[in-house]
C-alpha cells in the first residue's frame, strides 16, 4: 500500500513537472522568438522526411479499411456511399491517427534518444554553461516545428488513405471520388485539421521531456525512448477520444 | 576570485560534499586532487549553477551566487569557461561550429560576421594545435582531441574564470605539456582564475599555485604548491592510496 502511494505520488509530481515543461517550452518560442531557420530545419528533418513512410502506411490503412467496409455496406444496400464513408473516416480518424503513430515511432523516439544522449554526454549542461537555456535551444524549435508540420502531413496521409481505398474499391471510380468529396464538410475537416496540431505538440513535448530528463547513462536513454513512445501512444488515443467528444458536442453527429 | 565557504551538497540522501572551503585568487590556479567519486566535478557544477548547494556560500568576486536569480546566473556563466570531463562537444555540429558556438549564438550570426568568426575559430584551434580538424565532426576525434576542442570552445569568449575537468586525461605527454602551458598562459595574460581537476600529478605540479586534496567529499588538506612541496615526497602517493595522513600540518581538515 505504501509502495502504491509512493508510486501515485511520483506520477502526480511527474505530471506537474511535465505540464510545466510543456507549456514553458512552447511559450519560450514567443518570449524568445524562434528564428525561421530553426523551425524550417526541424520541420524538414522531423516532418517532411517522414512523408514517405506516412504515405506508405496511409495507403495500406485506407486499402484494408475499404476491403471490409464495402462488404458491410453492400449488405445494407449502401455500397454507393463507400467513397463518403471512407472519406469521413480518413479525414476524421484514420489520417490523423496514422500520422500521429508514425511520428511517434519515427520522430518521437528519435528526439528522445538524441536529447537523452546529449543529456548523459553533458552536452545539455554545456549549453547551459555557454549561457543558453537548453529547453529553449533544444525543445522549443522541435515543439513548434512538429506542431505546425503535422497538419500538413495529415492532408497527404488522407489522400493516401483515399487512394489506397480506391485501388480495391469495387464501385465506379467517378462515384467513389464524388462521394469522397462529401467528406469535406467543415465539421469533418475542422476536426481532421485540429487533431494533428494537438498530436504533433504532444509527441514533441513528451519526447523532449523524457529526453531531457534522462539519467543513468546509456540504459537511461533506452528507458527514455520507450517511456516517450508509450506515453505518446496513450496520450494520442486518450486525447483523440476527448477531441472526438468535443467536436461532436460542437457540431453534432 | 572564486570562493567556497562551508559548502554542503548531497544527491538525495547521499552526501557528496561536506563543509568544503577554499578560495582561488585572480591569476591563480587551484588544482583539485581526489579519487574517483570524491566530488571534484560536483564542485565545478556548483560553480556553474548546474546544481544548488544545500548550505554554505559560493562567492564569485565577492558576490554570493547561491542567492542569484536565474537571469543573473545566465550572465555569470558567460564569464566562466568550462571544459567538461569528456569534452561534451555537440556532436551534430562540426568542430569549427563547436568552437564558434558561443559567438554564433550570442549575436555574431549572419554573413556580416562570418569571416570574423571563422578567423577567431581558426586562431583558437591553432592555440590547441588542432587547426586541421576545422571541418571534421566530433566523433572523428580521439578523446584527447575532443577535450582540446572543448578547451578552445571555452577560451574563445575570453572568460574570467576557467574550470577544467580532467582536460589532460588521455593525452600523450607532449600534448599534455602544451595544454598545461596554455593553461598557464591563459592565467597569466588574461588574468584568469582557474580550477584544474586532474589525476595526473605531473600536470598538477605544472599548473598549480594551490592544491586542494579531496577525499569522500571532505577537504583533507589545502595549501599552496610550495607548502605541499615541503611535505615528505610520498604524501600525494599515500593520499591517493587512501592512507590516513597524520601530521599533514598545513590547513588539514579535522
Ligand atoms: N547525477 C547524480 N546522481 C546521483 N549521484 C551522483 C550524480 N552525479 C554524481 N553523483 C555522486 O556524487 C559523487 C561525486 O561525484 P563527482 O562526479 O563529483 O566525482 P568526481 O570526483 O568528479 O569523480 P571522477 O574522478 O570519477 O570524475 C559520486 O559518489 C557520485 O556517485
Ligand atoms: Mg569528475
Amino acid at each position: 500500500m505504501n509502495g502504491f502511494l509512493k508510486k501515485a505520488r511520483q506520477v502526480v509530481l511527474g505530471l506537474g513537472d511535465f505540464a510545466t515543461f510543456s507549456f514553458r517550452s512552447t511559450a519560450l518560442g514567443i518570449t524568445h522568438p524562434l528564428r525561421l531557420s530553426e523551425v524550417v530545419e526541424n520541420a524538414y528533418t522531423l516532418g517532411i522526411q517522414s512523408l514517405p513512410v506516412i504515405l506508405f502506411t496511409g495507403f495500406f490503412a485506407g486499402l484494408s479499411n475499404v476491403l471490409f467496409l464495402q462488404g458491410e455496406l453492400e449488405q445494407y444496400g449502401a455500397k454507393i456511399t463507400l467513397g463518403r464513408v471512407i472519406g469521413v473516416t480518413a479525414v476524421r480518424e484514420l489520417g490523423p491517427l496514422v500520422v500521429a503513430l508514425m511520428l511517434t515511432g519515427r520522430v518521437g523516439a528519435a528526439i528522445a534518444a538524441e536529447l537523452g544522449s546529449m543529456k548523459i554526454g553533458n552536452q545539455v549542461d554545456a549549453i547551459t554553461a555557454l549561457g543558453q537555456d537548453p529547453e529553449r535551444k533544444l525543445a522549443t524549435p522541435r515543439v513548434w516545428a512538429l506542431t505546425l508540420i503535422s497538419p500538413v502531413l495529415t492532408v497527404f496521409c488522407v489522400l493516401a488513405n483515399l487512394v489506397g481505398g480506391w485501388v480495391v474499391a469495387t464501385v465506379d471510380s467517378g462515384m467513389y471520388w464524388y462521394q469522397a468529396q462529401m467528406a469535406l464538410y467543415w465539421r469533418h475537416v475542422s476536426s481532421g485539421l485540429f487533431k494533428p496540431f494537438v498530436f504533433g505538440w504532444l509527441i514533441a513535448t513528451v519526447a523532449c521531456y523524457f529526453g531531457l530528463r534522462t539519467e543513468n547513462g546509456v540504459r537511461g536513454v533506452g528507458n527514455a525512448v520507450s517511456r516517450a513512445v508509450v506515453t505518446c501512444c496513450i496520450l494520442i488515443f486518450v486525447s483523440n477520444a476527448l477531441m472526438g467528444l468535443i467536436f461532436i458536442a460542437l457540431y453534432g453527429l | 576570485m572564486l570562493e567556497f565557504r562551508n559548502v554542503d551538497f548531497s544527491y538525495g540522501r547521499q552526501p557528496v560534499l561536506k563543509d568544503v572551503t577554499f578560495s582561488v585568487a585572480k591569476r591563480e590556479t587551484l588544482v583539485i586532487l581526489g579519487g574517483s567519486g570524491s566530488g571534484k566535478s560536483t564542485i565545478l557544477r556548483l560553480l556553474l549553477g548546474l546544481i544548488e548547494a544545500d548550505s554554505g556560500n559560493i562567492l564569485v568576486d565577492g558576490q554570493d551566487i547561491t542567492q542569484y536569480r536565474h537571469a543573473e546566473m545566465v550572465e555569470l556563466r558567460k564569464k566562466m569557461g568550462m571544459v567538461f570531463q569528456e569534452g561534451a562537444l555537440f556532436d551534430s555540429l562540426t568542430v569549427g561550429e563547436n568552437v564558434g558556438y558561443f559567438l554564433l549564438e550570442h549575436g555574431f550570426r549572419g554573413r556580416k560576421h562570418g569571416v570574423e568568426v571563422e578567423e577567431k575559430v581558426r586562431e583558437m584551434l591553432k592555440l590547441v594545435g588542432l587547426e586541421h580538424t576545422l571541418d571534421m565532426m566530433p566523433d572523428e576525434l580521439s578523446g584527447g582531441m575532443r577535450r582540446r576542442v572543448a578547451t578552445a570552445r571555452s577560451l574563445i569568449y575570453e572568460p574570467e574564470f576557467m574550470l577544467y575537468d580532467e582536460p589532460t586525461t588521455g593525452l600523450d605527454p607532449a600534448t599534455c605539456e602544451s595544454l598545461c602551458d596554455l593553461v598557464n598562459d591563459v592565467k597569466r595574460y588574461r588574468a584568469v582564475s582557474s580550477i584544474f581537476v586532474t589525476h595526473n600529478l605531473d600536470d598538477a605540479w605544472r599548473v598549480a599555485d594551490h592544491f586542494l586534496l579531496l577525499r569522500q567529499g571532505r577537504v583533507l588538506w589545502s595549501g599552496t604548491a610550495g607548502e605541499l612541496r615541503e611535505r615528505p615526497e610520498d604524501t600525494l602517493r599515500r593520499f591517493f592510496q587512501g592512507e590516513v595522513l597524520e601530521g599533514l600540518g598545513g590547513r588539514q581538515a579535522p
